[in-house]
C-alpha cells in the first residue's frame, strides 16, 4: 500500500510527511531488527495492539501470558516479551526498575534486546492509537521480511537517566532523547515519527512555532499533549 | 513548554489551568474542545469521540481533528518511552517545575521516580 493511500479513507485530512512516516514505520516493523527477527517484530506488535483492545483487561499484576487461551500459539518469543507488550500498552505508569529487571531476566537476552522491544511498544502504540482517534481502524501489519538480526550496537553506558543503557555520553541529552541510542534504527525511527507526529528538536527551540501546512499553533499541540501526558499518569 | 509557548505569543497561560480545561479559549483557541478531543478518544466511547471530532472539525478545521489526533499518538508514544526505560527528569527540570506537579497531582503518580 502506497502512503497516500494509508489514511485515505479518513474524513480529516492527513498530511503527507506523517502518512510517509507511519508507512515507512510498517516497512520497518516488519524487517528484521538489530536483536530480533522480523517475524518477532510483527508478533510483539500484534500483541501489543490486541493488548489495547482487550475488552476484559488484566490489572497490572497479573501477566497475561500465565492466563489460559491468552499466549498465542506459536508465540516466536520469551513470554516475558508478550507480558511486556501487555503492560506498556494498558499500564505503562505502573513499570518499575524491578519490574525492568524481571523482563530482562525473562527475555534472556541483552539490555539492547529489551531497548529494541521498549522502541516497538512506544512507536507502535503512535500508529497504532492514531487511527482510531480518526475514528478509522489501524494500518494492518505487513508480512514480516526474512533476515537474521543484525547484532550490530554501539558501545553503551549505564545512566543516570534512564534504566537501560545508552549510546554516547551518559545523561548528556534528556532522558526521553537518549532512551533507545542503544539502538540506533529504533531511534532513528522514533524520532521521524515525533518529527511528523509533533515536532522536530531543531522546531522544539521556536516557542513561537506553527507547521505551515497546519492549523495548529505550538501551544495547541502542548495542551493536547499534556492533557494525554495526563490520563497516562506520565511523572516525566 | 505551554506556559512558554503562550507566554512567547502574548497570551500568558496557568498552564495547571488549561491542562484541567480551565479559561483557556483566549491563551489556547479552541482549547476546552481540544481537551474535550483528547478525553474522548483516549476512552472507550466511540459516539463520544465521533462528536467530539466533530465538533472540533466545524469550530477549527477537519485538518486540525488530524493534527490533534497526531500528537494524541505521538503522547502515547513519549509516555511509552519514558515509562518503558525509566526516565527521570534532571535536577534543574524537576526544580523548575514543583509548583506545577504539585498542582496537578503529579508527584503522587505511580512513575515519579
Amino acid at each position: 500500500m502506497a502512503a497516500d493511500q494509508l489514511y485515505a479513507a479518513s474524513d480529516y485530512p492527513v498530511r503527507a510527511d506523517l502518512a510517509e512516516a507511519h508507512d515507512a514505520w510498517l516497512d520497518h516493523v516488519a524487517g528484521p531488527g538489530t536483536w530480533w527477527t522480523g517475524e518477532q517484530r510483527v508478533a510483539f506488535v500484534a500483541a501489543l495492539w490486541a493488548a489495547l483492545d482487550d475488552p476484559d483487561p488484566l490489572p497490572p499484576w497479573s501477566p497475561p501470558s500465565t492466563e489460559p487461551g491468552r499466549l498465542p500459539d506459536g508465540w516466536p518469543l520469551p513470554p516475558a516479551a508478550f507480558d511486556m507488550a501487555y503492560r506498556l500498552a494498558r499500564h505503562a505508569a505502573t513499570t518499575t526498575e524491578s519490574w525492568y529487571r524481571g523482563v530482562l531476566d525473562g527475555l534472556d537476552a541483552a539490555p539492547e534486546a529489551y531497548v529494541e522491544l521498549a522502541a516497538l511498544a512506544a512507536t507502535g502504540l503512535a500508529v497504532g492509537t492514531f487511527g482510531p482517534a480518526l475514528g478509522l481502524a489501524r494500518p494492518a501489519l505487513r508480512a514480516a521480511q526474512p533476515g537474521d538480526p543484525s547484532r550490530q550496537s554501539p558501545p553503551v553506558a549505564p545512566a543516570e537517566l534512564n534504566w537501560v543503557p545508552v549510546a554516547g555520553e551518559p545523561d548528556a541529552r534528556p532522558a526521553v532523547v537518549q532512551a533507545f541510542s542503544a539502538v540506533p534504527a529504533e531511534h532513528a525511527i522514533q524520532w521521524r515519527l515525533a518529527g511528523a507526529q509533533y515536532m522536530t528538536t531543531a522546531q522544539m527551540a521556536e516557542l513561537d512555532w506553527q507547521r505551515p501546512d497546519s492549523p495548529l499553533h505550538r501551544r495547541q499541540m502542548e495542551l493536547v499533549a499534556a492533557r494525554l501526558s495526563l490520563h497516562r499518569e506520565c511523572f516525566y | 513548554m505551554l506556559r512558554a509557548s503562550a507566554k512567547a505569543v502574548g497570551q500568558p497561560v496557568d498552564a495547571v489551568d488549561a491542562v484541567n480545561g480551565h479559561d483557556v479559549e483566549q491563551a489556547v483557541p479552541f482549547g476546552p474542545l481540544l481537551v474535550g478531543f483528547v478525553d474522548a478518544v483516549v476512552g472507550v466511547d466511540t459516539r463520544a469521540a465521533h462528536q467530539a471530532r466533530t465538533r472540533l472539525a466545524e469550530a477549527a478545521t477537519p485538518a486540525a481533528v488530524a493534527d490533534a489526533a497526531a500528537v494524541v499518538a505521538n503522547f502515547e508514544m513519549m509516555t511509552r518511552v519514558a515509562d518503558s526505560t525509566g526516565a527521570r527528569l534532571a535536577a534543574d527540570r524537576l526544580e523548575s517545575t514543583t509548583s506545577e506537579r504539585e498542582r496537578l497531582g503529579v508527584d503522587a503518580f505511580s512513575s515519579a521516580r
